[in-house]
């Protein structure tokens, strides 16, 4: 067990759990911050998504430990009221379908947009390739995507 | 999280009725006057014209929704639905998920693509209903005619004078008004459709974009502690040994114990429940990853069981050789087609192989169960959560009223929330523990222990003329049969009764001579229906024959046989 302190949403956080804990269950299970899911727990799928100092990280193999000073954005950190451009993208162009997916695909496509704000259509669809939606909602993702990006421009 | 609120809200108002008695059921829903929930009891001036539909002063419509939304859109469809016949603006609306109820709720189930088939009249009828209410409200309130009164958007308007009230001022009229009965309204003509077959905006599009829709595995109860089973990795298989030893030093671990296997599979003959689960060896802690490392530091040893000796490859001898054994039973016999192939100017022969395959949802399976004295409470994204409260009172004893459950969103289902196993399997630990427990499945344990879609064989012939038209056709199904994992033996040889065929009984192809038959392999493998159900690997092999080894166009022989 290690007391450390965390930056989880620009919110402060002092836990005492043992520094191999993932992040995701620390987020889930010791800050009630649910929005990020537990898919496949191996990196594999991308459910998991959240920011390290705006960097696509994935928390189910991020340990606790070592996020150190970095600030952690999750779903729910995005914005208050879902005003966030990618998030009304999202809405704009009906993304979801179950729905389980979409706040890692979110994350992981905020991050891609910081970086590559006007990105090719293949640029999309490799950086959004570590994220599974067993919907199959990849033609909407990539409009919202593109959608967000014009409208940042 | 504004899901899990609504969710606790609703717990907590089941323990007052609860403690109450007989009033729970009259505080839900009164049968004398047809009206039913009162999500919110403290709250006055509700009108709740039925169980479907509740609408307040401040003009907020609330619908609930019977059916599970597993991402088909459903709880946009019975949005939809009431909104046309009720006449209010769609944007407004606000959902809820009905509780399990079945004496008034009958449709709490999901499976077949039959969701919108099933409430295309009653929701429609619960919003006329409704709606008829509001217009009588205000035409006595003006003291007009009624037939001088139309809606528009949420309010009632008198044509002849221009006045206007909208539905929330009729709130407190409407509720005192007596019952209108669903059958005395009438529904709109299809013309008339403002919103049902229009592209509209999902309801719950806003909560899946920033982390507040409610999945089962979002549910968090006070108090609650979380699990994982070690489950017997030998399909009918059980525990030895075992040694927890090192698992209970892990910090956070609170208890570690065996759970039988419930119902398996009688592996050599047919049968068994419509119960399946592994057993093994449940690990409780104080956090999700805390018993998920517990777990790995188990030591376990396991009898393999009746079907240990199954393998892959001893499987596929069973269902080659079942592919020309004589039939349990033949679906489709028309004309002749041993002599038609007999006689075919070229018979061609392929056989097709399917494995077995699991749902693989998105969400994994995360039953939250909570035993007090005398009643269980469930949280659980479930296709059937009638019939995991009917299962679970029958496992524990309880009176079915006994057992709340309550159904989440699911993050994907595809036909293996239709299943309790995960269910029954929670009831099991939380019962020991005597907290609320959450029973966590990770990828693999939803991997290896699903009920997966059936393993098939198909040995198909084709019959072609001398211009390589079909003649004849002949389709041995061979499969790990669903029916007898959830029935006798015997309902596998009523065709009537069989799901093992589906699709190929209804080959869209005509052809004049067609035999379909039928043979089993038995397995130690569960498994239960898949997304398409049987269409999925039949379709696969009727459709690849005609493309490749007959060559002929699926597109030309379907224009053709129409």
């Amino acid at each position: 067990m290690a007391r450390m302190n965390l930056l989880v949403n620009n919110k402060k956080y002092q836990i005492d759990l043992t520094p191999e804990t993932p992040l995701l269950w620390v987020l889930r299970d010791t800050l009630g911050l649910t929005g990020t899911k537990f898919g496949c727990g191996m990196g594999l799928c991308g459910a998991c998504t959240v920011h390290l100092d705006g960097d696509a990280a994935r928390s189910c193999q991020t340990s606790v430990g070592s996020v150190g000073a970095k600030k952690i954005t999750t779903i729910e950190g995005l914005s208050t009221d879902r005003s966030h451009p990618v998030q009304k993208a999202w809405i704009a162009e009906q993304v979801p379908q179950c729905g389980y997916c979409q706040s890692g695909q979110i994350m992981q496509a905020v991050a891609f947009l910081t970086k590559n704000p006007h990105p090719t259509r293949d640029e999309i669809d490799q950086a959004m390739s570590g994220n599974i939606c067993r919907c199959g909602t990849y033609q909407r993702i990539r409009r919202a995507i593109q959608q967000a990006a014009t409208e940042a421009a | 999280m504004t899901a899990t609120a609504t969710e606790v809200g609703r717990r907590e108002f089941l323990r007052l009725g609860a403690s109450a008695g007989a009033a729970l059921v009259v505080s839900f829903y009164s049968p004398a006057k047809g009206r039913a929930v009162q999500s919110q009891p403290t709250q006055t001036g509700l009108f709740t014209p039925n169980a479907w539909v509740c609408i307040t002063p401040d003009n907020q419509v609330t619908v609930l929704v019977e059916k599970p939304e597993m991402g088909q859109g459903q709880r946009t469809t019975e949005a939809m639905l009431l909104a046309e016949e009720l006449d209010i603006d769609f944007s407004t609306i606000r959902i809820e998920q009905a509780p399990t109820i079945p004496d008034i709720y009958k449709s709490l189930s999901t499976g077949g693509s039959g969701g919108t088939r099933a409430g295309w009249e009653s929701v429609r009828k619960a919003g006329a209903q409704a709606r008829a209410m509001f217009v009588i409200a205000a035409a006595q309130q003006w003291n007009v005619d009624k037939q001088e009164c139309r809606t528009q958007n949420g309010a009632v308007i008198h044509a002849p004078t221009g006045r206007r009230l909208t539905y929330g001022e009729l709130v407190e009229a409407a509720s005192k008004l007596p019952e209108i009965s669903a059958g005395a309204v009438s529904l709109k003509e299809p013309k008339d459709f403002r919103f049902i077959g229009k592209p509209l905006p999902r309801v719950d599009t806003p909560s899946k974009t920033d982390g507040s829709a409610g999945f089962g595995i979002d549910v968090r109860v006070p108090d609650m502690l979380y699990a994982v089973i070690a489950r017997c990795p030998h399909f009918g298989g059980k525990l030895e040994n075992f040694d927890a030893t090192a698992a209970k030093k892990i910090s956070g671990v609170r208890a570690v114990f065996p759970v039988p296997p419930l119902g398996f599979l009688d592996i050599c003959g047919y049968g068994g429940r419509n119960l399946n689960t592994a057993g093994g060896v449940a690990v409780i802690a104080d956090s999700t990853w805390a018993a998920i490392q517990a777990r790995k530091a188990l030591k376990l040893q396991w009898d393999k069981g009746p079907g240990g000796n199954e393998t892959t490859d001893s499987l596929r001898s069973v269902l080659e050789r079942q592919g020309t054994a004589a039939p349990t039973f033949i679906a489709l016999d028309r004309g002749d087609a041993g002599k038609g192939l007999d006689k075919a100017a070229k018979k061609i022969e392929a056989t097709y192989e399917l494995p077995f395959t699991a749902h693989a949802t998105m969400e994994p399976m995360n039953p939250t169960v909570h035993v007090r004295d005398g009643e269980i409470e469930i949280w659980s994204p479930t296709q059937w959560a009638n019939v995991i409260q009917d299962e679970i009172a029958t496992l524990c004893g309880l009176p079915k009223n006994k057992v709340i459950v309550h159904m989440t969103l699911s993050g994907g289902s595809f036909g293996r929330r239709a299943q309790w196993d995960y269910a029954a399997e929670a009831w099991q630990v939380a019962r020991q523990v005597k907290k609320p427990v959450q029973l966590l499945w990770t990828g693999e344990d939803d991997i290896q222990h699903d009920f997966y879609r059936e393993y098939s064989y198909h040995r198909l012939l084709g019959g072609l003329d001398t211009q390589g038209k079909i003649v004849a056709w002949s389709h041995r199904v061979v499969s790990t049969p669903i029916r007898p994992v959830f029935d006798s033996p015997e309902s596998l040889k009523d065709p009537q009764h069989s799901a093992e065929v589906g699709g190929a009984d209804s080959l869209p192809y005509f052809c004049p001579n067609i035999r379909l038959d039928y043979s089993p392999a038995p397995s130690a493998v569960p498994r239960a229906w898949w997304r398409s159900v049987e269409s999925s690997f039949t379709a696969f092999a009727v459709e690849c024959f005609f493309d490749r080894p007959l060559r002929i166009s699926p597109l030309a022989l379907k224009i053709f046989s129409t």
